[in-house]
């Protein structure tokens, strides 16, 4: 993954990237996108332009706490947003790959999704690109059966399909994700919660999107049925070769599930690099904050501090690094400039992009790793 | 049903001389539910919340409760606190039993066992100032003889629970505090009066990532001086992270329990092993475990599986498992799993 612009993944005219941790041509290029809640001086940016680049079959993990701009990010690229949020600023490319229905139409180029009228938008969404949210209950239609919500689907994008090969379709896609297909004549309030987020999942597979934009779609739910629901899209992934968009606040489960991470704190990006090097070798102070925030599993029990102080109101941010107040390593410039998401000196080659005027911080980090 | 004396869990964990500061024994709890359809054509529906749960809580002790939606531990943490009268069983504070009856001769127990619920959102009243909700206590209890008193202590506690300058926080309403502040000035309305336990119900889990852990640590120093604590967690990374001991609930029954290192380090039920693996971990990432993938969903508290009520999900499931329910066995004099592997052969 790159970041617009950034020197380490410079964009061809097609849209093919290079350098960077991630691989293969890029899929959904969101460049410079900005996200307002309000309009006027009582305006909040709730995402501050970000720039971020999915590639073609890749696993991009959002991670960061409420009110970072993780799910008005999502919503923003899905056209999901409602009002008082709007757009105010920046683009979102999506480049279908020449097996999708899309390339005809774009003959090479890309599509500008923030431009797309209704009827383009319907086109584009469930075909391209689905969603899945974190509250499936609220997301199915209470009063239908699964089989009409997942024929509806597909009737509306199939018109040539008939009714008894919907069916047969319906049920196929329940079993892809593990639900018996004679649940097709089930309501969502008969089923359990993970049931009800596969039916999610099923309904998001309909189409054969080459992304799928999952929002917090384990948060609601205990932790061994987020583990089947995890395995189950582990291999759906391999099965299929879809794009991912997760968001979630659980940077451990990231650390698992995606091939490149983002970390966004107060509506920007602090940090974008592949998932083994978050892990291994964090460079933001906020993410060594937040992989200090959960315990692990094994190892030493020792004391972890979390991060002081809390999330930010976006209302009236400070002028320089939104993280400065709960910074150890603030110095007086983190105080007065906004660090620039950049590859840090120190570790120029590696794709990593960061926000910090401290490279300092990352050379210590990748010593202590290694 | 149980080997033990008292049922699953009880009387261990302290040491002989040493009186539990709270003892739950056998612990039942049955609720009806509603009366739908069902009920109307003779099929009483009764959910089994709790059943034959003993709990005892040392002097300082942190233990966790650990358990999926549905395993009863909260329903056990209500029962602990009598928010909620159990169906049988007995819960003992210093050694004497709690009386069954109302407030008034519940005071003396309200006043040493204190509860933090999950949410501080709905937990603090917006309508009054952080300073009230920890006035009122102070007064209720005769901690603070007078009005003057009860401000002074109440701005001690806010340093106690780190939102200090106390003087600084205490004539704030609630909506002006971030979701980790409200949760410390809950656990400063619980430790005005001076409890010796304290029932936390996922105290972090509706908090932000980044001050979940402090609010932890809070709770650690608090057991450090003295008070002991019942944790009761979905997370069991939390769990192996500050208590002493873990407790796991599955389907209304206590079905392991140990020091906390060992039950997470090697878990010997079944389902203890099932959550552990199926929780996120890094370290783990290229392994490709797929313990979960058939692991099916939690069983039904109405209609519960004979025998081992985890037997349908189980690996190992024997025919003896979905026959008899297995006792409590003791592998090892700090440890107990109801699990017919761990018993003798049949």
């Amino acid at each position: 993954m790159t970041a617009g612009g950034m020197s380490t993944g410079g964009m061809t005219a097609d849209g093919m990237s290079t350098g960077g941790p991630g691989q293969g041509p890029a899929l959904l290029e969101i460049k410079d996108l900005t996200v307002d809640y309000g309009v006027g001086p009582g305006a909040v940016h709730a995402v501050d332009r970000v720039s971020l680049t999915i590639r073609q079959g890749e696993a991009v993990g959002l991670a960061g706490e409420s009110g970072s701009g993780k799910s008005t990010l999502a919503h923003a690229v899905t056209r999901l947003l409602r009002d008082p949020a709007r757009v105010t600023g920046g683009e979102v490319w999506y480049h279908p790959p020449a097996a999708s229905p899309a390339a005809a139409v774009t003959a090479g180029g890309g599509i500008e999704v923030l431009g797309l009228n209704k009827r383009a938008l319907r086109k584009f969404r469930w075909q391209e690109v689905a969603v899945v949210l974190q509250s499936a209950m609220n997301a199915l239609n209470p009063v239908l059966s699964l089989r009409a919500q997942l024929t509806d689907v597909l009737r509306e994008h199939q018109p040539e399909m008939r009714r008894p090969q919907r069916t047969a379709r319906a049920a196929e896609l329940l079993e892809t994700v593990g639900v018996s297909p004679d649940r097709l004549n089930s309501y969502p309030h008969e089923l359990s919660g993970g049931m009800r987020q596969r039916a999610m999942i099923a309904m998001a597979l309909a189409l054969r999107p080459q992304l799928i934009v999952m929002d917090e779609p384990t948060t609601a739910l205990d932790v061994v049925t987020q583990r089947q629901i995890l395995d189950e899209l582990a291999s759906l992934r391999e099965q299929f070769g879809f794009a991912m968009m997760f968001i979630t606040h659980d940077l451990s489960l990231l650390l698992e599930t995606a091939d490149t991470i983002a970390v966004m704190y107060a509506g920007r990006l602090a940090e974008c690099a592949g998932a083994e090097q978050i892990y291994r070798s964090p460079a933001h102070p906020y993410t060594v904050g937040l992989l200090r925030s959960f315990p692990p599993l094994s190892g030493p029990r020792l004391e972890l501090a979390g991060i002081p102080g809390s999330p930010p109101s976006l209302r009236g941010l400070p002028p320089g690094c939104p993280f400065a107040p709960r910074c150890q390593h603030a110095t007086e410039v983190c105080t007065q400039t906004a660090p620039p998401l950049a590859p840090p000196a120190a570790d120029e080659a590696s794709g990593r992009l960061v926000a910090c005027h401290h490279d300092r911080i990352t050379a210590d980090a990748t010593e202590a790793a290694s | 049903m149980s080997e033990f004396e008292g049922g699953r869990g009880g009387g261990w964990g302290v040491a002989p001389e040493q009186v539990p500061v709270l003892a739950a024994t056998g612990m039942r709890k049955h609720f009806t539910a509603s009366r739908g359809v069902r009920s109307m054509v003779g099929a009483r529906r009764v959910v089994h919340a709790v059943d034959d749960a003993s709990v005892v809580l040392a002097p300082g002790e942190i233990v966790a409760v650990v358990g999926e939606s549905g395993s009863g531990k909260t329903t056990l943490g209500r029962l602990m606190s009598r928010l909620e009268l159990p169906t049988a069983g007995k819960l003992q504070l210093n050694g004497e039993d709690v009386p069954r009856g109302g407030a008034r001769s519940l005071r003396a127990f309200r006043r040493r066992v204190q509860v933090v619920f999950q949410d501080p959102y709905a937990s603090l009243n917006s309508a009054h100032k952080v300073g009230h909700h920890l006035e009122r206590p102070l007064l209720l209890h005769k901690i603070a003889r007078s009005d003057a008193q009860a401000r002074e202590l109440a701005i001690d506690l806010l340093d106690r629970v780190g939102l200090s300058p106390g003087a600084q926080f205490i004539d704030r309403y609630p909506q002006q505090l971030s979701g980790g502040q409200r949760q410390r000035v809950a656990i400063a309305r619980a430790l005005a009066t001076g409890p010796q336990a304290i029932i936390a119900d996922e105290p972090v889990a509706s908090l932000d990532v980044s001050s979940r852990l402090a609010i932890l640590n809070l709770f650690a120093s608090i057991a450090r001086d003295g008070a002991s604590l019942l944790y009761i967690t979905h997370d069991i990374a939390s769990a192996r992270y500050f208590a002493d001991r873990i407790i796991v609930m599955y389907a209304g029954e206590i079905i392991e329990q140990g020091p906390a290192e060992d039950v997470v380090s090697q878990p010997l039920h079944p389902y203890t092993r099932l959550l552990i693996d199926s929780a996120p971990d890094p370290d783990r990432r290229h392994e490709g475990r797929r313990s979960a993938e058939r692991a099916g969903e939690i069983a039904s508290l109405i209609t519960p599986p004979s025998g081992c009520r985890f037997h349908p999900r189980c690996p190992h499931a024997m025919p003896r498992c979905s026959e008899q329910a297995p006792p409590e066995f003791t592998p090892d004099p700090l440890r107990r799993v109801a699990c017919w592997l761990h018993g003798e052969q049949p």
